[in-house]
């Protein structure tokens, strides 16, 4: 085969890559809605919803922007590529689907018949919660990074292990 | 402090005392409180739900206001790490309010709630206990979102219950108790026989002195006592072994009807109920956890019984003895439960820690396995050996740590108990030199305190098996408990099935607020062949899932010859119905016993003649061991349209009144799926046939077909109707054709 046969995945299976050079967000009625251009046609959506592709790995980019039908308008590879302010509403939107407490500080983790009970500070203050199977509910992302998942489906962050203070991690080594 | 306990009435009071709601049109219906705002950040929200209206507060000020006829639907969604209930009206979607999972339930069941009331201006007014996350047994709120309030999870009666199950075998419980004691006793006599022993012969100078003279009588009581010592051991030893047998006995009976009444229970329970849980967990529930029980009654309750009351009885024959000796025995005692107990706290998690890791590199090697084809197809050997290596390093790091604390904690503990037997020595040396004790005495003490240190070491591992065999119990009960959510009803009809089935606005969703169908209605008539068809993930399987009852439907209903499902026992609509899967499974057997599966005894005649109507009997004779090749787990390999035709065989053999075939034949290829059709035609003439494909050529014999679409009956009719008709069938129709040009 020469090179000029040789095709390449991405020309073949074109994906709509959103940029603010085609593509208008706005705030409307508590929601986002698109208006997107494409080959001189406009299209508009008047609720779209964000799926990071890489909801741990990459925060910032690579979402996925689908109207209330599933159907994928096309991607945003990185939000940097907008204004602040386009930037903010999106990442409000995104705050909101994937909302996650952050943990501060683990007060207290109580094993007990195959549950376990969490009391953390998180930003806006203590908190209770329930994991079960508390060995399969923490998600290692890095050595250092860790989702818990609590029994109701809530999702708690520690950004870094190493930065908790020290009687934290002491409760939360033994689950690791 | 005594905290007032939140019942739903007064949780619901105290949130309408908050909101101004005078001017709120038509009853109460509900009231429940949520917790993000439209910024994403944490608000406290209320929204209170009237006939009429539905109001939305932030901070107890109202902010937005709904009315139920000027809105067409309500819906429910599932985000990632949160929830959102929304309005849809002329106007497009509103948000009625966010919350975090925490409130998803809350959410979902008053989606459904308001667009109940929408459609048919009526509500269900139940559920308001877990609405408002309330105990429903002592009304306490639930926190962190537990189903069950911890207080009221009743652990006494667990083992009242597994003392109750325990009954049928009370005569080898009682035996197994007055052989304990029995053997209790001799192990209290033996230290003093040899105390007699030691100070009336060996360390008695008359003794030594009558012997030499040639007393014979002293030798014969000298060597009656050695006698005695012989028989005492022999007795324990006899005792003892009579004891554990009665305890097994009792042990393992009690455990093989525990472990029947849970499998028994989990095959009872609803596919929703069982896929809610791994197949792993469910046999550890099996298995595991009542072995762990086993363990416990068998191996460690009479231990424990015995240990402690050996424990307390020499500790009183001690004091009895020498109270101050006694008082030197104990000192060291507390110092070492204490030690214990702080050890113990570390290895159960340390242990448990161990655990994780062995089951981790056991799953990378099951994942390897498992997938043996790929890795040696991309060649990955070396990358999933590391894999394996990592996970395996990381098991033996973790047990040479544990390992090494605990041969360092052991033997401290060691120490600390001989330091008491320095003592022991120390005073009674001094004592025997001083000559104010034998030395008799003095070897009965040490055989006592030999006793008592015993127990003292075992006991500290008390805590952690009471722990785990606690666990064990709870989560056996658990499923014994489970309440089972398709079940018989009090006058569960049963009748022979002519084949007319009903559906009539069925909607049913496996998860809570999205329905996967919705108001779906459907006739057909006994001896119909009727073919579903849609694109993937329209509800064509949970369609026949719920015609099959595996599951119960949210609202409305399936009927069969009138009957509501419900109400018909599950046995006589089973046994009723066949159905064949595209993912066919089969049992580890011959060819022959997975064919009659469905009617052990049939005869052979029969078994062929299903075979071949399925077309699978030209490639089972053409094995080498023909009907008798062992198949399933570790046996023959079929290929994937042989396997399927099994499967139809065994359908076929049922003589079903009702047949469903799930892509029952996508695994073969045209020519062989077209003979099966035309022998099917002719066996489905007086049975309802009901079958799912993609490859609509399948379909051709139905008598009609039922396009969904989004969840609801989308069109229906003969194939030339739906192709007049240009809509979702003839689309699929014109790709297949497509595709089919393209392959040419």
């Amino acid at each position: 085969m020469s090179d000029m046969e040789k095709t390449n995945l991405t020309d073949v299976v074109k994906t709509e890559y959103l940029n603010p050079g085609n593509a208008v967000f706005k705030a409307e009625k508590g929601f986002i809605s698109l208006e997107y251009t494409a080959d001189g046609e406009k299209k508009t959506y008047s609720r779209v919803f964000l799926h990071r592709c890489f909801p741990n790995e990459i925060t910032d980019g690579y979402i996925s922007v689908l109207d209330s039908e599933n159907n994928e308008a096309g991607i945003i590879k990185s939000l940097n590529d907008f204004p602040e302010d386009v930037k903010a509403l999106l990442e409000t939107e995104l705050k909101r689907r994937y909302f996650v407490f952050t943990i501060k500080k683990i007060r207290s983790v109580k094993e007990k018949y195959g549950y376990s009970y969490w009391t953390v500070d998180e930003e806006k203050g203590e908190r209770e919660f329930t994991v079960q199977d508390t060995y399969r509910s923490i998600n290692k992302i890095t050595d250092d990074r860790i989702v818990v998942t609590d029994i109701d489906g809530n999702r708690y962050e520690i950004p870094s292990l190493s930065a908790l203070d020290r009687k934290s991690q002491k409760r939360i080594e033994i689950f690791l | 402090m005594k905290k007032a306990i939140l019942t739903p009435d007064r949780k619901k009071k105290r949130l309408l005392s908050q909101l101004p709601h005078e001017n709120a049109e038509g009853d109460i219906i509900t009231v429940f409180t949520f917790d993000m705002g439209d910024d994403g950040e944490h608000v406290n929200g209320a929204v209170l739900i009237t006939e009429k209206q539905i109001l939305v507060y932030v901070n107890n000020a109202e902010t937005a206001l709904f009315t139920v006829a000027g809105c067409e639907k309500f819906e429910y969604r599932q985000l990632v790490g949160a929830c959102e209930l929304t309005a849809k009206d002329g106007d497009g979607e509103h948000i009625i309010c966010r919350a975090s999972n925490t409130y998803h339930d809350v959410l979902a069941k008053n989606a459904r709630r308001l667009n109940g009331l929408k459609e048919t201006g009526k509500y269900r007014k139940d559920e308001e206990l877990e609405l408002y996350r309330v105990c429903p047994k002592c009304g306490r709120e639930l926190k962190g979102g537990l189903k069950v309030c911890v207080k009221c999870a009743d652990k006494k009666s667990m083992f009242a219950r597994l003392f109750k199950m325990a009954l049928p075998y009370k005569w080898y419980v009682i035996a197994s108790v007055i052989l304990f004691f029995a053997g209790f006793g001799l192990s209290l006599l033996g230290p003093y026989v040899n105390k007699q022993l030691i100070d009336g012969y060996i360390q008695n100078e008359a003794a030594g002195a009558a012997v030499s003279s040639g007393d014979n009588s002293v030798l014969f009581g000298f060597l009656f006592t050695v006698l005695l010592m012989l028989l005492l051991y022999i007795g324990s030893a006899a005792i003892n072994s009579l004891r554990n047998l009665a305890v097994m006995q009792a042990g393992t009976g009690l455990i093989v009807d525990l472990r029947k009444l849970v499998f028994d229970k989990i095959q009872k329970m609803s596919v929703k109920t069982i896929t809610r849980r791994t197949s792993g967990e469910l046999m550890r529930r099996v298995t595991g956890d009542t072995s762990m029980i086993e363990n416990f009654v068998v191996g460690q309750m009479p231990n424990i019984i015995q240990q402690a009351i050996l424990l307390v009885a020499v500790s009183v024959i001690l004091f009895i003895y020498d109270p101050f000796l006694a008082f030197l025995i104990l000192v060291p005692v507390p110092l070492c439960l204490g030690l214990l107990q702080f050890a113990n706290a570390y290895f159960r998690t340390i242990y448990a820690r161990q655990w994780e890791a062995e089951a981790r590199s056991g799953s990378v090697l099951y994942d390897i396995f498992s997938g043996i084809r790929v890795v040696k197809a991309y060649r990955t050997e070396k990358k999933e050996f590391d894999r394996y290596d990592k996970a395996a390093s990381e098991e033996r790091d973790i047990a040479i740590k544990n390992e090494t604390v605990f041969n360092v904690i052991d033997p401290v503990i060691m120490f600390v108990l001989n330091i008491g037997s320095l003592f022991l020595m120390y005073y009674t040396g001094s004592r025997i030199l001083g000559r104010t004790m034998t030395l008799g005495d003095a070897a009965m003490f040490s055989s006592y305190v030999a006793l008592i240190y015993g127990p003292i070491d075992w006991l500290s591992y008390l805590p952690r098996l009471l722990t785990r065999a606690v666990t064990s119990v709870v989560k056996v009960f658990d499923i014994i408990d489970e309440k089972q959510d398709i079940q018989d009803a009090g006058d569960a009809k049963e009748f022979e099935i002519h084949g007319d089935i009903e559906v009539n606005d069925l909607t049913f969703g496996y998860d809570e607020g999205t329905d996967v169908l919705k108001h779906v209605n459907l006739k057909i008539k006994n001896g119909d062949m009727v073919g579903i068809v849609g694109r993937s993930g329209v509800g064509k399987s949970t369609l026949i899932n719920l015609i099959m009852r595996m599951y119960d439907p949210d609202g409305g209903s399936v009927k069969i010859d009138g009957v509501d499902l419900r109400d018909i026992s599950q046995q006589c609509l089973r046994s009723q119905i066949g159905v064949v899967l595209q993912e066919t499974f089969l049992f580890k057997g011959t060819i022959f016993d997975n064919i009659a599966y469905a009617k052990p005894g049939c005869d052979i005649e029969t078994v062929i003649a299903a075979s071949k109507a399925a077309g699978a009997h030209k490639f089972i004779i053409n094995l080498p061991d023909g009907y008798d090749t062992v198949i399933g787990e570790n046996g023959h390999t079929l290929s994937g349209g042989e396997r399927q035709r099994i499967s139809i065989a065994r359908a076929l053999l049922h003589d079903p009144k009702i047949l469903i075939l799930d892509e029952a034949t996508a695994s073969l290829d045209t020519e062989t799926e077209k003979n099966i059709q035309d022998t099917l035609q002719k066996l489905t003439k007086d049975r309802t046939t009901i079958a799912i494909a993609h490859r609509l050529s399948t379909l051709r014999n139905a008598a009609f077909l039922v396009v969904l679409d989004k969840g609801t009956v989308a069109e229906t009719g003969t194939h030339d109707e739906l192709m007049r008709k240009k809509g979702i069938y003839y689309d699929l129709v014109m790709a297949q054709r497509q595709m089919s040009k393209i392959k040419k």
